[in-house]
């Protein structure tokens, strides 16, 4: 993985957008920022003086070698790095075992029905916010439109994926509810989990790609990991439907619940989509 | 070499370094790499980035008549004194090491 990463890294722009993301994680953005003018400043005069990028890409070493070697000689970026890693971790974490609470039997149980729409609604906006803050997403997104690299950045099936797998797990159910006359209600019941927790996997997955390229790559793909958990929830709400649809009791109002989910997903999506797109032009303008 | 002796030795070089004009930090990197081949170029800006940040050196913006205005390191008073300091403490280690025959 290193040496893929080391042929990746050709010119100046890809170097510093790479140092930018690795040195965010132990500094505040001002001393990145001077840093990175510093190394700025080597490339333009090393060109000045006859070299190739690539000389002196080899000459300075992999960013995350830059990255070591300035920790060392400031230790302190290790414990501003912890702190802040600390506190929204455990928002984030807080946020990911009270979601996971309500969609499971214990959520039952601990939440009121109506309380739980809004819970969900500020949990997963809270959950959301807390990966963005710990990934330095505001940050990133500056670093990385002034070193802007265009081929960075999820295709359009990153969202077509879990939206699809959303869509599908739905249709599926609902096709399985309306024959539950005809078959068993038993198996009915467990076709339907079968298919839920298969569209959970497909969405979950999506979900931890983007979050791991978010926290790798770019920032960029972070509104598309928003979006597959929107799509999770989505699923798992259905599943709450359709046990309560097994025991004979049919509302309308229940299948707005699955749909709110999805749909604040997708608006938290656009909303950190637009947020990064806004930070990047700031970036880039400087 | 060993990192502890390294990190003073590199310290004392940048200093001495640094003591006469002002230079950009480029060719000071250069000149230092071409005496340690074996240590990054990036651990002597780290280096310098901390002697920067605890005063020993200062930085200006210097304008060149075509092209945009670069970064000079210079020796501030405190990293004068710094060098002296470092400076008598290396001969007294050169002293001391010869004293005990550890040359050759």
């Amino acid at each position: 993985m290193i040496k893929t990463r080391e042929v990746a890294i050709q010119t100046e722009e890809a170097y510093l957008n790479r140092l930018g993301r690795t040195l965010l994680r132990y500094f505040p953005i001002r001393q990145v920022e001077e840093i990175l003018e510093d190394y700025q400043e080597h490339f333009s005069l090393g060109r000045e003086r006859g070299g190739t990028d690539m000389d002196q890409i080899t000459a300075l070493g992999t960013p995350e070698a830059v990255t070591a070697a300035i920790l060392k000689e400031m230790p302190e970026g290790r414990s501003y790095c912890l702190r802040r890693t600390a506190i929204w971790g455990a928002v984030f974490l807080f946020a990911c075992c009270c979601l996971l609470m309500r969609y499971t039997y214990i959520g039952h149980i601990l939440f009121h029905r109506v309380f739980a729409d809004l819970g969900t609604c500020f949990l997963m906006t809270l959950g959301t916010a807390a990966a963005f803050m710990l990934l330095r997403g505001r940050e990133l997104a500056v670093v990385e439109g002034r070193f802007l690299q265009p081929s960075l950045r999820p295709g359009i099936a990153a969202y077509m994926l879990p939206a699809g797998a959303a869509a599908a797990t739905a249709a599926m159910v609902q096709h399985l509810l309306a024959t539950a006359d005809s078959i068993e209600i038993a198996a009915v019941g467990l076709l339907c989990s079968a298919v839920l927790d298969a569209g959970s996997l497909v969405t979950i997955l999506t979900a931890i790609w983007g979050l791991w390229r978010s926290y790798g790559t770019s920032i960029r793909y972070f509104p598309a990991a928003v979006h597959a958990v929107g799509a999770l929830l989505f699923i798992r709400s259905m599943d709450m439907v359709s046990e309560v649809y097994l025991e004979k009791f049919i509302s309308r109002q229940l299948v707005w619940e699955p749909l709110a989910a999805y749909c604040l997903g997708f608006f938290l999506a656009l909303l950190f989509w637009y947020g990064i797109r806004k930070m990047m032009r700031r970036g880039g303008r400087r | 070499m060993d990192a502890q002796l390294k990190k003073g030795v590199l310290e004392l070089c940048l200093l001495q370094c640094l003591s006469g004009e002002p230079q950009y930090g480029y060719d000071i990197i250069q000149m230092m790499h071409k005496y340690f081949p074996e240590v990054t170029e990036s651990t002597f800006y780290a280096v310098l980035r901390r002697l920067d940040k605890e005063g020993a050196a200062a930085t200006f913006r210097g304008e060149v008549s075509n092209g945009p205005a670069r970064k000079y390191y210079q020796l501030t008073g405190a990293g004068r004194e710094r060098l002296r300091q470092m400076k008598a403490d290396w001969a007294q280690l050169q002293k001391i090491v010869a004293a005990l025959g550890i040359e050759k």
